[in-house]
């Protein structure tokens, strides 16, 4: 029980450095950000919503996952996200798209696609494993609390 | 417990801050060579390009041998600036 605890706490704590990083270093270098959305192959019209909806996504997701009440909904929404990079990341790498755009984020960007899509999907494992761990979580803790219910009547 | 989690939350969020800082770039991408993207291609810079002013990305530099192409100038690419107004005059002139 406690070291199934410690590895949630982990996970949690890999999740939050990842989406903080990307967060803060699109916020730091807003200018770039906002020239690599429009580089990517998505239509221009959809920048300026794309570049406050993704680091604050990206924010949000950090900070329900620091909480115990919100953490089952912050490892969902980290699953999203991330199922999200990677299929694009994929789509990216099946040349789908007419060119191939930079692979944006702080030192990611130092990143080939593959890399980026390794790197994504270790991300989308682990963000699985949290939602199972969670579930399962909040299952024995019910369980515990009715055996103690029916223990005290 | 608590006091695990907290370390473990602390730790990365402040290794987190850190990184983002230590990684953001201090240079300027102007100093690398330059190219527009024609739609199809990145080529590289007319010696007297210019970027006039829009919301797109105007030159792109590359760090791994053109794999990928990162957004250096915003505004719109105008292979040659300049030439332009000074075909305008030259016309005129002919005009006179």
């Amino acid at each position: 029980m406690f070291k199934r605890q410690v590895l949630l706490e982990c996970i949690s704590a890999l999740l939050i450095l990842l989406f903080v990083y990307a967060s803060l270093s699109k916020f730091i270098d807003f200018k770039t950000f906002y020239g690599e959305m429009n580089n990517q192959p998505l239509p221009n019209s959809w920048t300026p919503f794309l570049v406050w909806a993704i680091p604050c996504t990206e924010v949000a997701v950090s900070v329900s996952l620091v909480f115990e009440r919100t953490r089952l909904l912050g490892f969902y929404g980290s699953l999203v996200v991330m199922g999200l990079f990677t299929i694009y990341t994929g789509i990216i790498l099946m040349h789908f798209f007419p060119y191939v755009p930079c692979s944006c984020g702080g030192v990611i960007k130092r990143l080939s696609w593959t890399q980026h899509l390794i790197l994504n999907l270790f991300f989308v494992a682990i963000s699985t494993a949290g939602v199972i761990m969670q579930h399962r979580k909040r299952f024995t803790n019910i369980t515990i609390t009715k055996q103690n219910k029916n223990s005290f009547v | 417990m608590k006091k695990i989690k907290w370390s473990i939350m602390s730790l990365a969020l402040v290794f987190s801050i850190c990184a983002a800082f230590a990684t953001k770039p201090h240079w300027d991408c102007t100093t690398l060579p330059q190219y527009w993207f024609n739609g199809s291609i990145y080529q590289p810079v007319g010696p007297l390009y210019g970027c006039m002013q829009g919301s797109i990305t105007c030159t792109y530099f590359t760090t791994n041998g053109g794999i990928t192409y990162s957004p250096c100038t915003i505004g719109t690419y105008n292979n040659c600036a300049g030439c332009a107004v000074e075909t305008s005059q030259s016309m005129s002139k002919v005009g006179h």
